[in-house]
């Protein structure tokens, strides 16, 4: 059967019209045929019953008058029929008129059925028939039949007419099949040829000949034309898209890659794969472990096992590490994925290696870079806050000195030398000294003396003890300063609940030297607010720095009267402290630079303050914030901190990135 | 439709034939079986089976087939016994004897007997154009325009025939039986 369904179409449909009409043929004569031999009997009957009933009508009038010639004649005319094989007339009384071949015997007589009858007998028909002249019946007619010719005939008659009819019918068929089958294959072959042509040239520009409409094979014609075009259509935009995505790949500045989870291996890798790594394409694309190799190996088992949760995940990824190129140079990589989900399997990953060596490196320098600043900044405040440490030690060295200095006179003025000198007096006259005393002019004067130098020296102790006393207490103010300076100067970074008010007290008491040299006036505005959740240690210096600030701006305005207000007030769920000066102010263009990393209007400024004040303040939850008038019209600093124990008031680590990121807070 | 009257007289003209056949004679010593006028009887009313008188002829659809016989009747009773009962073309068959001057037209069959011999030329000629069938046994009646003739040959009796009469009569004699005799004009 599959044979047959390969053969080319027109010898099938060849076949297949053979096989039809044979078919139809052999089914319409067999059918007859077999008609015809079911009937044959009947009908060799009933013609053997018709030719009897002839013969007899003739014979009437034979046997009526006897005539043995005319009805010798009748019977005769019998032998035309190859069928017949005997047949007699016979009278009423039995004696034979005529008879034709053997029925004389009595046996064959007897066989014969009553008049009217026919029996067969194997190939043998026997027929009576009385022969009636006007209703009386004048004879009998015996006819002997045998149809095996006749039956041998229709047989082999059927037999050359099936066979010539089929024989006809095929060249018919043929002749047909050819000629009206062509109306259907030719379409059908031209279609098969340009499908063909199609196919092999792979060109699409072909089109179909439709040589009919209407019909299927119209409408396959034209839907194969319509096919043809939108392939065309396809192809080309498919053209032109692999086109502008070899070009985009090309241009990405990155290896753009697929993998395959089963297979273990790279599917695809672009071509700048060999420009970044070194290794041409090919290696790349099916070896099972590449990947494993050129991955550096302290960075494979993590970028595995990342690989492997981002699978689980079945989520787009990146994770970055470093591989080996093929020079041995070490490139960090970032790969960044998406992962092709088929029936809760991962059957592709696809994505991007980006060469980040630079970036890292960058990162790398930016946060070592900020370290620096951030501990520079640390030290500097630190710096700031020795310095007026220092300044003030200095102060009161100042008055340690005055005290060392008038000690140190008085104590060079001290009489003791005339004490000694006295002493000596006696020294010398120790063997006569009651004498010495009652008759030496100079010895007389000695008790007086003694008396004297024992009240002045008096007097010279209590200021001694005075200037002591004060040396003291400013060497213990030095202590408490160092002291203090040394509290501060800790590592911070924990967040304490603190009264706001002993905070700016604190930065206050740095600055109090300065204030009163410079002339300053402090003016306190403390009014009752909760405890602030800060680091104490970058509150210090951002107030110090402020007040520092402060001093300087009315310096330079040249005001007679300075006027310092530091004000610590509730804001919402914050506290605010404030410094408010009568200086310079500032000028509107600048209350946004100020916040700048490395913006000063001092000579000798770093610039750090401000800023970094401001980053500190962001880093507790709060917030550093400027405000003037103008020039001339002062400024006002305010430090907004959060209440100890809300969200805000939290610890952050100061973050490297953030810097250089950092505007004015208004 | 076996009647037993058929049955007998087709004994009887079996009978006839037979004799017949055997080529016996007519002698009565020789054979008491069948005479010769037996046989012409039986001729003769077989030949009225295979004559069609034109429609004009009978009254009726059951109108009788009239056999005259004019002259000395030499079938005695034979004849009587041939017909009795009878019915041809379904038609009954009724036999009249007649002198020859009586009117003879009212008969679908006649036969003359041997002893009008002078008068067959008359009588032919009275029934000229009529339909009767004109028959007689002796020789020369067909020629003499006679229709059939029942002559004995060599002990058998043979038929000639006239056609041409019995057309011009409107009588209508089939063709089998025709074959048998032999055709006969009229001089």
């Amino acid at each position: 059967m599959n044979r047959f369904r390969n053969l080319p179409i027109k010898r099938k449909m060849l076949l297949t019209n053979l096989i039809i009409s044979g078919a139809v043929v052999i089914a319409a004569t067999a059918a007859l045929f077999v008609f015809q031999i079911l009937n044959f009997r009947t009908n060799f009957q009933r013609d053997t019953a018709t030719l009897a009933a002839v013969i007899a009508n003739n014979s009437t009038a034979a046997l009526a008058f006897n005539d043995a010639k005319g009805a010798a004649e009748v019977v005769n005319s019998l032998t035309a029929n190859p069928a017949v094989v005997a047949a007699s007339l016979v009278r009423p009384d039995g004696s034979v008129l005529a008879s034709l071949g053997d029925t004389n015997s009595a046996s064959v007589l007897s066989r014969f059925p009553p008049a009217g009858e026919a029996r067969f007998a194997g190939w043998h028909l026997f027929h009576t028939e009385s022969v009636k002249l006007d209703q009386e019946k004048v004879g009998t007619l015996f006819l002997l039949a045998n149809y095996r010719h006749t039956f041998m005939e229709l047989v082999n008659f059927y037999g050359r007419v099936i066979g010539g009819v089929m024989l006809c019918s095929f060249a018919l068929a043929m002749f047909l099949s050819g000629k009206l089958g062509r109306i259907l294959t030719h379409p059908l072959l031209q279609l098969a040829e340009t499908a063909r042509v199609v196919g092999e040239k792979q060109d699409y520009s072909v089109r179909a000949v439709a040589s009919s409409q209407g019909d299927e094979l119209g409408l396959l014609t034209e839907a194969f034309n319509h096919m043809l075009g939108r392939i065309q259509n396809q192809d080309a935009a498919l053209s032109l898209s692999q086109q502008k995505m070899k070009a985009l790949i090309h241009s990405i500045d990155g290896v753009v890659w697929e993998w395959d989870p089963r297979q273990r291996a790279f599917t695809f890798i672009s071509p700048q794969s060999e420009r970044l790594l070194g290794y041409p394409p090919e290696r790349w694309i099916g070896d099972p472990n590449f990947w494993n190799r050129i991955v550096h190996p302290e960075d494979l088992e993590r970028a595995t096992k990342a690989a492997a949760e981002a699978a689980q995940r079945r989520q787009s990824y990146s994770y970055e590490y470093r591989m080996l190129a093929a020079d041995h140079r070490v490139v960090w990589i970032r790969e960044s994925g998406v992962i092709q989900v088929e029936q809760d399997q991962a059957v592709a990953f696809r994505g991007i290696f980006i060469d980040v060596t630079e970036q890292k490196r960058a990162a790398l320098e930016l946060a070592q870079l900020n370290d620096q600043i951030a501990q520079t900044q640390r030290q500097a405040g630190m710096a700031e806050v020795a310095t007026g440490v220092l300044h003030n030690v200095g102060n009161v060295l100042n008055s340690v000195n005055v005290s060392a200095a008038l000690l140190r006179d008085s104590v060079h003025k001290s009489q003791i030398h005339t004490l000694l000198k006295a002493t000596s007096l006696l020294r010398d006259h120790l063997g006569d000294t009651a004498a010495f005393l009652t008759q030496d002019p100079k010895g007389l004067k000695l008790p007086g003396f003694f008396i004297k130098l024992g009240d002045h020296l008096a007097a010279e102790q209590q200021v001694w003890q005075k200037e002591l006393d004060g040396l003291g207490k400013n060497i213990e103010h030095i202590k408490e300063i160092v002291a203090m300076q040394q509290n501060y100067a800790r590592l911070s970074g924990i967040n304490e609940a603190l009264e706001a008010k002993e905070l700016v007290e604190d930065a206050v008491r740095i600055n109090e030297s300065a204030f009163s040299r410079h002339g300053v006036t402090l003016v306190r505005e403390y009014q009752d607010v909760p405890r602030v959740g800060v680091d104490k240690h970058k509150v210090l210096q951002i107030l110090i720095n402020l007040l520092r600030n402060a001093k300087y701006a009315m310096d330079d305005s040249g005001k007679s009267e300075k006027i310092l207000t530091v004000a610590v007030r509730a804001a919402e769920r914050r506290v605010r402290i404030e410094v408010r000066d009568n200086g310079i102010g500032i000028a509107p263009d600048n209350l946004a630079r100020i916040f700048q990393h490395g913006f000063t209007t001092k000579k000798d400024g770093h610039g750090f303050g401000l800023h970094s004040g401001a980053n500190a303040a962001r880093e507790m939850g709060g917030r550093l914030f400027a405000h003037s008038d103008g020039p001339g019209q002062g400024a006002v600093f305010t430090l907004e901190l959060p209440v100890a124990g809300t969200d805000t008031a939290r610890s952050k680590k100061s973050d490297p990135a953030a810097v250089g990121n950092c505007h004015h807070e208004i | 439709m076996h009647h037993k009257s058929n049955i007998c007289r087709n004994w009887l003209v079996g009978l006839a034939c037979l004799w017949l056949t055997a080529g016996g004679g007519f002698s009565a010593g020789k054979n008491s079986g069948v005479s010769e006028y037996q046989v012409k009887a039986a001729f003769l009313y077989n030949f009225i089976k295979f004559t069609d008188w034109p429609g004009r002829t009978f009254a009726s659809a059951e109108a009788p087939i009239v056999i005259g016989i004019v002259g000395d009747d030499p079938f005695g009773k034979t004849l009587d016994d041939v017909v009795k009962d009878e019915l041809v073309h379904q038609r009954p068959l009724i036999l009249k004897r007649f002198r020859a001057d009586e009117d003879l037209g009212s008969c679908q069959v006649l036969f003359i007997c041997n002893s009008e011999k002078e008068r067959v030329a008359a009588l032919l000629n009275q029934l000229k154009g009529k339909p009767v069938l004109t028959t007689s046994d002796a020789p020369g009646f067909a020629e003499q325009g006679g229709m059939v003739n029942l002559l004995l040959v060599k002990d058998s009796v043979k038929l000639e025939i006239n056609q041409a009469v019995a057309e011009a009569s409107g009588l209508q004699i089939s063709g089998k039986l025709l074959s048998l005799a032999r055709i006969v004009k009229s001089k």
